[in-house]
């Protein structure tokens, strides 16, 4: 029982995002009479999908203390290609085969750019995001483009109940939970992002690992494309339209440090079921879609500001009264 | 001897953080001309006394008295009673000019909110010329060297006519010649009626300038006795709280094998015609001023930079530029900077320790499958070996660890590949005795074991007790190499400043 009851205080501590998820949960249930419902949190879960994907790639760019702000539009000209009229009456497992190699692609663009150059990886994708939806925006005409039903089952289909969207994020962020926790690949990303010049003394292979990271990050954007375009039915030209800052945002309110080095997969995805949740909830009060935006913002900012308070030292203050005596003891034993 | 009334005087301060206390009850007193030196090991509470005094920090309890009265709180206060602080990292505006830098705090030198450069620079001409400075007013900050910017910080705090000022580390990165100067200033300053309060892990500027010594340990006041009551070894023990094993390890016998031979090797910018060989089993060290170029021929050799010349480890030619390729032929480099080159400060330190041969606890070693039990086990044997003491465990992120307990894990993270070569660059630098006399230990027991090393040191001393011969650097070309029998620090100093063998 004790024991239990240590194992969910160190998760809380690990995970602080987890009761805040919770408690916005309920407080929104609570609130609207419809929130509630399975078929509302349903919604919810394939809502977060493509996010989720796309944020778990964006999670290995930052921890290498890059940033990708070509997301949105990797997302938007993967969509783009798949509409084209070379694709679209392609078999689905081809199409997504082309696609997936379309992102890992850009992605790597992004990446041997970064690694190989001195360029920020800011200003690197900041021109990549304005390349890729121009290309995007060229091959589709700025059209409406639907999409053919073999292509919509990864948006729209289950699988014993489970919509696949949902089915495919979660098996997203748990290959990409292994990939960065249990892997060579995993540990020189968290190493190259904690200090990249300790990473080149001990001889790591630093820019196949940045530029592995970004390939990753842009193979999962063209995954999380698939899935929001298969649910939406059509090729839109706003898709992934400023898509990129609520990737970020779930990467950063998940506590990876932008900054590099720190982070985890947990918490992406429940950054990402967070900000999801909250959006929803702003529809289910009626709010104009620009409030999210406010609220994205606001969230973001005070992520930043929460990952920069020293969360040990603020609980190490709380408990001083108990502590400082021992303390003293410990001084006067080493002496 | 004390005048009645002390320019600092610091009764029953206490000072700690988060339940650590890192200042417990300390009292002692600075009289005007007289240098009171500091001592400590990393961590006895040195720097909490320099920022209690300094007004950056507010003491838990006690109180700081400068000239008789109470100090107000904050910076401002301090300096308001006339108390200096020059800080051991310069806080210097590179981009500003050595004038603008003086007086950055008290720029406006018109009633007008505006700053006349005119008036700045005469009033920091003096200033400059009482400490001594071979620049001008005008310089800009970023063109200087680490000596000269210390200038500028100690004419910061002269500017301001302080009665008391707080010297904290001001050779910590200095030159033999600027650290003379520094020294100089610190006696004329005390010749002048200033109260110095000097704060430094040296112990040759401990017995040239103080005349009365406070040892810290542990965050308490362990002794507060005149210099000349002291010798050196005393003096340590007192900051350790234990004797120390003295002196320096015995040397192993070299082996006749080459493990390294470099011939006329250059990076193309700062050192050419480097050659000299080290055996297995033999310490070499490399002595030279700062800038000599050492440093440069550390990251050549292992790859770090660009060269020219011929390196051969173990009699196999070495690819040049190329870490990974040093790193598989057996060379080991343990970096000058440790928590900015060697380090994953915020990750656990049992990656730190790994990173190095994380294949050999892979699974599956196509796809990199970590083996976590492999991995711990690894990381646990490297630390043994060492001696790594980790309050928190392996799993507690690296920056918690003491500098000398940092120094033990970059020097690790190498062991367990059996290098054939160690280049080790400033492996002492900023860490306590008890912990260097650990480190002098380990590198005789990998000579000992067949590694040859190549040993980086400003510590003269320290080069001359550990090295079986020593390579002297002079304007990026190794001026000399010296036996053990030769190598005295004046045969040293003669060759680092260019003076014929």
């Amino acid at each position: 029982m004790r024991s239990a009851r240590q194992w969910s205080v160190l998760a809380l501590r690990r995970q602080p995002l987890l009761p805040v998820w919770v408690v916005l949960l309920l407080t929104l249930a609570g609130l609207y009479s419809g929130f509630g419902t399975t078929a509302n949190l349903r919604n919810i879960a394939i809502q977060a999908s493509p996010l989720i994907i796309a944020a778990v790639g964006a999670t290995f760019v930052i921890m290498t203390a890059g940033i990708d702000l070509s997301v949105g539009s990797i997302l938007f000209l993967a969509a783009a290609i798949e509409s084209s009229q070379a694709l679209i009456s392609a078999p689905a497992g081809a199409v997504f085969l082309a696609i997936a190699a379309a992102g890992l692609l850009m992605g790597l663009l992004n990446g041997v750019a970064v690694a190989m150059t001195r360029v920020p990886a800011l200003i690197v994708t900041l021109a990549s995001m304005q390349v890729f939806r121009g290309a995007g925006g060229h091959i589709t005409g700025q059209q409406n483009i639907d999409l053919p039903a073999h292509l919509r089952g990864i948006g729209t289909g289950s699988l014993l109940g489970v919509p696949a969207p949902v089915l495919l994020a979660a098996l997203t962020a748990i290959g990409a939970g292994m990939l960065f926790s249990r892997t060579v690949f995993g540990r020189y990303t968290q190493a190259v992002g904690s200090n990249r010049a300790a990473a080149l003394n001990a001889g790591l292979p630093v820019r196949s690992v940045t530029a592995g990271a970004y390939a990753f990050a842009g193979l999962l954007a063209a995954v999380a494309s698939l899935t929001q375009t298969a649910r939406l039915g059509a090729v839109q030209p706003s898709i992934g339209d400023g898509f990129e800052l609520t990737v970020i945002t779930a990467v950063v309110l998940g506590g990876t440090s932008l900054f590099g080095g720190r982070g985890s997969i947990t918490g992406t995805v429940l950054g990402a079921l967070v900000l999801t949740t909250a959006q929803t909830g702003l529809v289910f009060s009626g709010a104009s879609p620009y409030v999210f935006d406010i609220v994205r913002g606001g969230v973001l900012l005070t992520a930043v500001i929460a990952a920069g308070t020293r969360w040990r030292n603020l609980a190490q203050t709380l408990r001083l009264p108990g502590r400082s005596s021992s303390g003293g003891g410990r001084t006067i034993s080493s002496a | 001897m004390v005048s009645p009334v002390a320019a600092i005087s610091v009764s029953g301060l206490s000072k700690s953080f988060g339940g650590v206390v890192a200042v417990n009850d300390v009292s002692f007193a600075v009289s005007n001309g007289e240098v009171v030196a500091l001592a400590g090991e990393n961590g006895a509470g040195k720097s909490t006394i320099k920022n209690l005094i300094g007004g950056t920090l507010r003491p838990d309890s006690g109180h700081v008295g400068f000239g008789g009265e109470i100090a107000h709180a904050g910076a401002g206060g301090a300096r308001h009673s006339g108390v200096a602080t020059v800080h051991q990292e310069t806080s210097l505006f590179p981009d500003l000019t050595v004038a603008e830098n003086i007086f950055i705090g008290r720029l406006r030198s018109s009633r007008a909110m505006t700053v006349r450069p005119s008036a700045l620079r005469r009033a920091a001409a003096p200033i400059l010329q009482r400490v001594g400075a071979g620049f001008g007013p005008d310089a800009v900050v970023r063109v200087l060297s680490a000596g000269q910017r210390q200038l500028v910080e100690i004419a910061k705090a002269l500017a301001a006519e302080p009665r008391a000022i707080v010297f904290d580390e001001p050779t910590a990165s200095l030159n033999l010649a600027e650290r003379e100067l520094i020294m100089r200033i610190v006696e004329q300053l005390s010749a002048d009626g200033v109260a110095v309060l000097y704060i430094t892990h040296y112990l040759e500027e401990i017995f040239r300038l103080s005349r009365r010594v406070v040892v810290m340990r542990d965050g308490r006041l362990v002794a507060d006795r005149p210099t000349r009551e002291l010798d050196r070894p005393t003096l340590e023990s007192l900051m350790v709280g234990r004797e120390l094993a003295q002196g320096y390890p015995e040397l192993p016998q070299p082996r006749p094998v080459n493990a390294l031979s470099v011939r006329d090797l250059g990076d193309d910018s700062r050192v050419e015609g480097i050659s000299f060989d080290i055996t297995r089993g033999e310490i070499f060290g490399l002595a030279g001023l700062m800038g000599s170029g050492r440093t440069e021929v550390a990251r050549a050799i292992f790859g770090l930079a660009g060269r020219t010349g011929r390196i051969e480890v173990a009699g196999r030619p070495l690819r040049r530029g190329d870490v990974r390729a040093s790193i598989a032929a057996g060379i080991a480099f343990v970096t000058e900077d440790r928590r900015d080159e060697g380090l994953f400060l915020e990750r656990p330190i049992r990656e730190s320790l790994s990173i190095v041969d994380l294949d050999s606890v892979c699974r599956l070693r196509p796809f990199g499958w970590l083996d976590n039990t492999a991995e711990r086990h690894l990381a646990r044997e490297l630390a043994t070996t060492v001696g790594l003491t980790a309050r928190g465990g392996l799993d507690a992120a690296g920056g918690s660890l003491s500098g000398g307990n940092q120094q033990k894990v970059v020097l690790a993270k190498w062991l367990s590949r059996r290098p054939e070569l160690i280049i080790l660059d400033e492996p002492t630098r900023g860490i306590d005795v008890g912990a260097k006399a650990e480190i002098y230990r380990h590198l005789a027991g990998l000579a000992r074991a067949g590694s040859a090393i190549l040993l980086i040191s400003s510590e003269m001393e320290e080069v001359l007790g550990l090295s079986h011969r020593v390579g002297v650097m002079h304007e990026g070309r190794l001026a000399g190499v010296l036996d053990r029998s030769q190598a005295t620090q004046e045969a040293v100093i003669r060759l680092a400043t260019g003076g014929a063998r």
